[in-house]
């Protein structure tokens, strides 16, 4: 379970949660959202979706 | 639950400007000026203008031909990046060196900001630097 932060070299900001288990990420997540300043693109991924499955079949 | 963001940046924290501040002097040299009482930024022909702010690059650092950049100390304790579209690269003017100086800053103080955040909630930070010039961190706490 981890995020990704890519900051651009123009600034702007892309955070993306990796196999969410619980809701530690999705905390920082938010927290981090907050400290940047606006959301301006949220939504769910199709990598998503699939990383959670792995990390479930994985029993991790 | 929102896996994906795109998050625009806002200087809300003193500490981490401050932090990218020192970031753009040491990548490009020159300085910034810090003042207790807001102080009147300069245009690019040496004209005093009307907008004042706490934190300054002042023109000379920036570019030929650019105005000095602010950042000015809000009600709510965030600051308020004063820049010209001009500078900012905005519209025709993307080539700009400010622009991209500007937008050093940007990225810099979402660095510092995201890992004071991290480390505020007990993540680790792994970082790299890709070729476009992005800077990704990875966040991992172990449980």
């Amino acid at each position: 379970m981890a995020i990704k932060v890519t900051i651009g070299k123009d600034g702007k900001v892309e955070t993306m949660v990796l196999g969410v288990k619980g809701q530690g990420c999705s905390a920082l997540s938010q927290a981090l959202a907050d400290a940047l300043g606006t959301t301006v693109e949220d939504r769910e991924t199709a990598e998503f979706y699939e990383e959670e499955e792995a990390t479930v079949e994985a029993g991790v | 639950m929102s896996k994906y963001r795109v998050i625009e940046v806002e200087f809300q924290s003193e500490a981490a400007l401050v932090q990218a501040l020192e970031d753009f002097v040491g990548k490009f040299g020159g300085a910034y000026e810090h003042h207790e009482q807001p102080t009147h930024l300069v245009g690019y022909q040496g004209d005093t203008r009307p907008e004042k702010a706490e934190y300054i690059i002042r023109r000379r650092y920036l570019s030929s031909g650019a105005n000095d950049i602010g950042f000015a100390r809000q009600a709510d304790g965030t600051f308020r990046a004063i820049v010209s579209d001009f500078d900012a690269g905005n519209g025709n003017y993307s080539d700009r060196e400010e622009s991209a100086k500007f937008a050093f800053i940007k990225q810099r103080y979402a660095y510092h900001q995201t890992l004071a955040a991290a480390e505020a909630q007990g993540y680790t930070a792994y970082e790299e630097e890709l070729e476009d010039g992005s800077i990704v961190l990875t966040l991992e706490r172990g449980w």
